[in-house]
C-alpha cells in the first residue's frame, strides 16, 4: 500500500479530475477513473466497499494503458535510417518491445514497452505526431490488453 | 544576438527573463517539471518543454535533463537564472563544451568563486577588504591552530570552504573550544558540502549586509551600480531589501566598490555579479562574490533606471556593456518585499491553490510575479510568490508606499508572509535605517516574548 501511494506521489490531478473523482464518489456505484502520467495510466476504482469485496480483481474487461517519453527530443517512429515502422497500430506488443525513438542531438532513447501484468498488448494508437519534439512525460501510445 | 535562450529555471525568475527576452526580440524556451505542467506563467514563453519529475534533481537541478532540452530545441544560450544551477560550475562547462552560451561569467570563474577560500584570496589579492582570517586551510597541529586563531582574535567563525546559507558554521567564543569546533564544522562540510576544508574569520557581533552590484563585459569595460543593505534575514534568508542601505559612508562605500572592479578584471569575470560584504563599525568585510543575477536586483534597476537582465543576455551575446560609470547616477529611495508561501508567525510553507490574487499598483509600485489567481504553489520549491518593489524619491515615502502595496495585496488559498513585512516596517529599528543582520530574529524572539541570546547567527545567499 504504501509503495502504491508513493507512485502516486507524482500524479497530478486537475481540477476536473478531482470534480470527477468527487462526483463518482457521491453516486455510490462502482465507477472507474483513468490518469494518464508518465508512469503510464492510472486506473482508480471506486466503489461502494461491499461491490469492492464481491469483485476482486474479477474484472476481465479490456484495459488501456499509456506509454509516454522519459526524455525530450523528436519522437520517431521508425529508426532515422530506415523506412519500416517499429509497431503500427493494431499489432500486438508484449514486455520489451521497441515501439519508437526518442532524438536528442546524436542521441536515441528508446521507447520500450514496459508491458502490462505480463499480457501482450494491442497498440490502439499513436498519440503524438511523428517528428514533434515531445517532453517527458508526453503520451505518445495507447495500448490495450 | 541570440535566436533563442533557453531558461532553466521556473516561477518569478522564468518570467523575468521572459520579459527580458520579449524587450531584445529573443525567443524563449521555458523548461518545467511535471509539478509546473498547468502553471499559467508558461504561456508567457514561446516555447515549452517538459524535462523531468517534480522533484528539483531530476529536473530544474538535473543539469543532463537541460542539456537535452536545450539540443532539442536548438536554443543557442541558457540563462540559469538563481538558484538551481545558476552557480554550478560543472553545469557552466558541460553548457560551454556542448557549444551553447552560458549567460554568465566562465565556467572557470564560477569554479573559482565558489570555492569561498579561493574567492577570499582573490579578494585580498586585488585589495578587497576581507574579514580577518586563516588565508587558507587551517594547519592540522592544535598549537599552530590556537596561534592563528588568537592572532586573528575571538570570537570566531568556523565556516565551510564550499558551504553557504548558515550551514557547516560555528561560533568559538573561547580558546577551549576551538579544536572541537573545527572537527564538527569540518564533519558538517562533509555531510553538506561533499568536503572537509574549513576556514576560520574574525565573528563580528553586528554587521549589516551590503552587496555592491557590479557588470563587466568580455572587453573588459566594467561598472558598479550602487549597493543594497540586506540586512533584514531571518535564518540567513533575505526577507526584505532596501537602496541605498541607509547611513552608509559613501566615499568608502566608493572605494570598496572600484576595488570591486580591480577584482573583476583580476578574475576575468563576465556578466552581472555582486560582492557582498558585512558591515561592522562602519568597515566593510568581504564576505563572497554572487556570479549570477540575484533576487533583489529589481531594487537597483529601479534607482539606476536600467534592466539588469537584458544588459546580462546582451553582454552574453557578446555586446559590450551598454553603459559607462558616468552615465549611472542613482535616484530616490528603493524597498522590496519577498512574499512568500508561508505562515506568517511559524514560517512553515504554504502550498495550495491561490483563489484570490489581487496585486497592489500605482505610483511607485512595481510585482515581478509569476501567479496568477488559480495556480498551484507545490510544495516541491522555494514558496516565493511575488517580489513587490517600490521606488520613491525619499526613504519615507518608499516606506509609505511599501505599506500602501502591502495594505492593498489580497492573497487567498495560502498562507503569507505579508503581515511580517508590515511588522518590518513599523520597526523602530528598521524605520531607524542600517539596522544589523540579527535585528528582524530579535524582533520576531521579542514577538515570542523571548529575548534572543547574542546572534550567532550570520549572512544569507
Amino acid at each position: 500500500m504504501s509503495d502504491t501511494l508513493t507512485k502516486l506521489d507524482h500524479v497530478r490531478l486537475s481540477p476536473a479530475q478531482v470534480s470527477d473523482l468527487a462526483s463518482l464518489l457521491d453516486r455510490g456505484e462502482k465507477s472507474t477513473i483513468y490518469m494518464d502520467t508518465v508512469r503510464g495510466r492510472f486506473a482508480v476504482t471506486l466503489a461502494p466497499a461491499e461491490a469492492a469485496l464481491a469483485a476482486p480483481g474479477a474484472e476481465s474487461r479490456a484495459v488501456t494503458t499509456t506509454v509516454c517519453a522519459g526524455s525530450v527530443g523528436e519522437f520517431l517512429t521508425s529508426h532515422p535510417q530506415r523506412a519500416a515502422l517499429f509497431v503500427t497500430v493494431g499489432q500486438r506488443v508484449q514486455h520489451g518491445d521497441l515501439l519508437a525513438l526518442v532524438r536528442t542531438g546524436p542521441l536515441l532513447t528508446p521507447v520500450v514497452f514496459d508491458g502490462v501484468n505480463g499480457r501482450t498488448s494491442r497498440l490502439v494508437r499513436c498519440l503524438a505526431e511523428p517528428g514533434a519534439l515531445v517532453g517527458y512525460g508526453t503520451p505518445l501510445f495507447e495500448l490495450e490488453c | 544576438m541570440f535566436d533563442s535562450v533557453l531558461i532553466a529555471n521556473r516561477g518569478e525568475v522564468a518570467v523575468r527573463i521572459m520579459r527580458a527576452c520579449a524587450q531584445l526580440r529573443v525567443k524563449t524556451i521555458a523548461v518545467f517539471s511535471e509539478a509546473d505542467a498547468e502553471a499559467s506563467y508558461l504561456r508567457l514563453a514561446d516555447h515549452t518543454v517538459c524535462i523531468g519529475p517534480a522533484p528539483a534533481l531530476s529536473s530544474y537541478a538535473d543539469g543532463a535533463a537541460i542539456l537535452l532540452a536545450a539540443e532539442a530545441t536548438g536554443a543557442s544560450s541558457i540563462h540559469p537564472g538563481y538558484g538551481f544551477l545558476s552557480e554550478n560550475a560543472s553545469f557552466a562547462a558541460q553548457v560551454e563544451e556542448a557549444g551553447i552560451v552560458f549567460i554568465g561569467p566562465p565556467s572557470a570563474v564560477v569554479a573559482a568563486m565558489g570555492d569561498k577560500i579561493a574567492a577570499k584570496q582573490a579578494m585580498q589579492a586585488a585589495g578587497v577588504p576581507c574579514v580577518p582570517g586563516s588565508s587558507g586551510a587551517l594547519p592540522g597541529d592544535p598549537a599552530a591552530l590556537r596561534d592563528l586563531a588568537s592572532a586573528i582574535g575571538y570570537p570566531l567563525l568556523v565556516k565551510a570552504a564550499a558551504g553557504g546559507g548558515g550551514r557547516g558554521m560555528r561560533v568559538v567564543t573561547c580558546e577551549q573550544d576551538l579544536g572541537d569546533a573545527v572537527a564538527l564544522a569540518s564533519k558538517e562540510a562533509v555531510q553538506f558540502f561533499g568536503s572537509p576544508d574549513v576556514y576560520i574569520e574574525r565573528y563580528l557581533q553586528g554587521p549589516r549586509h551590503v552587496e555592491i552590484q557590479v557588470v563587466r563585459d568580455s572587453y573588459g569595460n566594467a561598472v558598479w551600480l550602487g549597493e543594497r543593505d540586506c540586512s533584514m534575514q531571518r535564518r540567513h534568508q533575505k526577507v526584505l531589501e532596501e537602496s541605498p542601505a541607509p547611513h552608509l559612508d559613501r566615499e568608502l562605500l566608493v572605494a570598496t566598490a572600484e576595488r570591486c572592479l580591480i577584482a573583476c578584471h583580476e578574475i576575468g569575470y563576465v556578466g552581472v555579479g555582486t560582492f557582498e560584504f558585512l558591515v561592522d563599525q562602519g568597515a566593510f568585510y568581504f564576505i563572497e562574490i554572487n556570479t549570477r543575477l540575484q533576487v533583489e536586483h529589481p531594487i537597483t534597476e529601479a534607482t539606476y533606471g536600467v534592466d539588469l537582465v537584458q544588459a546580462q543576455i546582451r553582454i552574453g551575446a557578446g555586446e559590450t556593456l551598454p553603459w559607462e560609470q558616468s552615465d549611472l547616477v542613482a535616484c530616490g529611495h528603493a524597498i522590496e518585499c519577498r512574499i512568500n508561501a508561508e505562515d506568517p508567525d511559524t514560517f512553515m510553507p504554504s502550498p495550495g491553490r491561490i483563489t484570490r490574487w489581487d496585486l497592489p499598483g500605482g505610483p511607485y509600485v512595481r510585482v515581478d510575479t509569476h501567479i496568477n489567481a488559480g495556480d498551484v504553489v507545490t510544495r516541491h520549491y522555494d514558496a516565493l510568490l511575488a517580489k513587490i518593489i517600490v521606488h520613491a524619491p525619499s526613504r519615507p515615502e518608499a516606506i509609505r508606499a511599501m505599506q500602501g502595496a502591502l495594505a492593498e495585496f489580497r492573497v487567498e488559498g495560502v498562507s503569507t508572509n505579508i503581515s511580517l513585512h508590515q511588522r518590518i516596517l513599523a520597526d523602530r529599528e528598521f524605520l531607524r535605517g542600517g539596522a544589523s543582520v540579527h535585528r528582524l530574529e530579535r524582533l520576531l524572539a521579542q514577538e515570542r516574548g523571548q529575548s534572543l541570546e547574542p546572534a550567532y547567527e550570520r549572512h544569507a545567499d
